[in-house]
């Protein structure tokens, strides 16, 4: 491999790799992190609120009774377009009943149970998905960062030559910068294949909607939801006169009879309570990295057809396939564990980026302590921040205002570490 | 049973494969038959994922394999001497030594090409690769699939190219090859 890669080539790499890093690498490190938490949502929502009720299966009847009560509850407000009910499973053995206003957790038989108080966990996830920016603006720029994540992949590699050769290589007993580096390239190396598919799935996820737009704008007259279309399946016509609750128990039955293996994760009520009403269950395939097949009901229960996610074209398949392979749901406790070592390898491999580029700059001679301070501060602030939030969370309640907490936390430790190392260092810095 | 006994012996050859590498790798002269041998196993784990769960098994394999690694990588850090050799200095160019300057205007032209030239650019490709996939007669679906996956992928290469390349003049005509592309399928409409 190294015969093949001129010098200049491998120069010119490591100048992209480092720019792109030291660009990206704050924000990268960040949503890195996040993503590790984010891999145990489920087990963070029982940590969080661990006294709802929580069961292995619940019956058709009472996810009915539990749908009728959650509608009858917003009676006299305006109609909730889309009505989620999770049905119990092994890593979230709990039935929650969510709207476009509430979320609350069914018992057992049906009747509600309680407001659903899972702030902390969700702020994790959004600050993962968006940076805690509004949703289009902050999935773009994480979907970017998937995209810089991808750059430093392939920079990386075409700037190390020896990286493959060396990759059982660890020369960990070493303050001088060669055991940092050597930690870097090996995880990264190892890491390849988990880097390569979480940054291209975040990276197609981020950018999906701006994606979608462009297409739409050249092919669908500007309805983007008309590019989803054929792959995750169509919207019903709306039809918003009144009507009946759906039948959602005479679904779940179907489901139950005629697909015994599967794994029923959702039921979802499409404009419910209307005339267009329907009913969609998210049945999960075992050994399949599709999030599930959606099958589609009418109002009345009566079975009409799949999506096609499980069966039907490759780019379906391909497509409902991303969500998981980047969330690592797609094999219970073991796979979450895995990703849980290798997302950890990827954010020290975001740390140790930016470590490894200013230890060469003090090599010759390059002293930058508010930088070196502001980095510490990232590395530090994050997790602390996070844990701030978190402690906050159990003395406050689920009311507290994470997002903000945590950006005056990290804020804080980054000029608090840049002002910090610099007053300790007592010289003036090279380029500030 | 006979999955079990498929699915076991996949995950022993992902293994197995990251063994002989290791071995293989530490020789002082390259072991073309250990060599092959390694990348060997590593395939047939792959084969024995895609044979018993398709993309599932597949990536279960790799993870085995990943995990494997790191086990190795362990051992290798914890036996390592102290290292003698001194570490690097290399130049990576990101910023300016010592009175050097700035040149900040270039540098956040580079970033505006990269980010929003590049965005520009590989939405453009994504929507000339899905009009090139339906005029081949490809489904809806999976044309639509081809576009989403066309825009990241497009963009990390034309990043890294931008960044690779010396002179605004390549970097510009790099961003506008794919913009060019994306012509046709704006004139001529749906394929549809």
């Amino acid at each position: 491999m190294s015969a093949a890669i001129e010098p200049g080539t491998v120069k010119k790499s490591l100048s992209a790799h480092a720019a792109i890093g030291l660009i990206a690498g704050a924000l990268l490190y960040i949503v890195s992190l996040t993503g590790t938490v984010a891999v145990f949502y489920q087990e963070l929502q029982r940590v969080e609120q661990p006294n709802a009720p929580e069961m292995a299966s619940i019956t058709p009847e009472a996810v009915q009774r539990g749908v009728k009560a959650v509608l009858a509850s917003e009676a006299g407000q305006p109609s909730t377009t889309h009505l989620y009910v999770h049905l119990p499973d092994k890593e979230l053995p709990r039935t929650a009943v969510t709207t476009d206003t509430q979320a609350v957790y069914l018992a057992q038989d049906g009747s509600i149970a309680g407001p659903e108080e899972i702030a902390w966990s969700d702020f994790v996830v959004k600050l993962h998905y968006t940076l805690n920016l509004p949703v289009l603006v902050g999935i773009t720029i994480v979907g970017i960062l998937g995209v810089m994540m991808l750059a430093l992949a392939v920079s990386g590699v075409v700037a190390h030559p020896r990286i493959f050769r060396d990759a059982f290589r660890l020369r960990a007993r070493n303050d001088s910068g060669v055991g940092l580096a050597d930690w870097h390239n090996r995880l990264s190396v190892w890491t390849l294949p988990f880097s390569v598919a979480i940054a291209l799935t975040g990276a197609l996820i981020g950018l999906a909607t701006i994606t979608a737009y462009g297409v739409a704008a050249d092919d669908y007259q500007g309805d983007v939801e008309a590019v989803y279309g054929p792959i995750f399946g169509e919207e019903g016509e709306a039809d918003p006169r009144p009507a009946l609750v759906p039948n959602v128990a005479a679904a779940l039955e179907h489901m139950v009879d005629a697909y015994p293996e599967l794994n029923l994760t959702y039921a979802i009520l499409h404009d419910p309570m209307t005339k267009g009403q329907h009913v969609q269950i998210v049945g999960e395939h075992d050994r399949r990295l599709i999030f599930g097949e959606y099958y589609a009901f009418s109002a009345d229960g009566t079975f009409e057809h799949t999506a096609g996610l499980a069966d039907g074209d490759w780019g379906q398949q391909a497509a409902a396939s991303t969500y998981q392979l980047h969330f690592g749901t797609f094999g219970g406790l073991p796979v979450k564990l895995a990703y849980l070592l290798f997302g950890a390898a990827l954010t020290a491999i975001c740390a140790t980026g930016t470590y490894i580029w200013l230890g060469k700059r003090r090599r010759r001679g390059i002293e930058e302590p508010r930088l070196r301070g502001a980095w510490n501060g990232v590395i530090i602030g994050t997790p602390l921040a996070l844990t701030i939030t978190l402690l906050a969370r159990f003395a406050f309640g689920n009311d507290f205002a994470f997002a903000i907490t945590f950006w005056i936390a990290l804020v804080v430790a980054v000029v608090g570490g840049a002002v910090i190392t610099k007053r300790r260092a007592g010289a003036p810095d090279s380029i500030g | 049973m006979a999955n079990e006994m498929l699915f076991a012996a996949g995950l022993a050859s992902a293994v197995a494969a990251l063994l002989v590498l290791r071995v293989s790798w530490a020789r002082p002269g390259r072991s073309r038959l250990l060599n092959a041998a390694g990348w060997l196993l590593l395939a047939i784990s792959v084969a024995a994922g895609s044979v018993l769960a398709g993309a599932w098994g597949i990536t279960v394999m790799a993870l085995w394999a990943m995990g494997a690694a790191f086990v190795l990588l362990a051992v290798a850090a914890w036996k390592s001497p102290p290292a003698r050799r001194k570490a690097s200095g290399r130049r990576a160019g990101m910023l300016p030594e010592a009175g050097e300057p700035l040149r900040l205007g270039g540098r956040v032209i580079t970033f505006l090409l990269v980010v929003l030239g590049a965005m520009i650019s590989s939405i453009a490709l994504a929507i000339t690769t899905r009009w090139i996939a339906l005029l081949a007669g490809t489904a809806e679906a999976n044309a639509n699939v081809l576009a989403l996956f066309a825009a990241p992928l497009g963009w990390t290469i034309l990043a890294f190219l931008i960044l690779m390349t010396d002179g605004r003049r390549r970097q510009l005509a790099i961003l506008s090859i794919p913009i060019a592309a994306s012509i046709p399928a704006f004139v001529t409409g749906s394929p549809l």
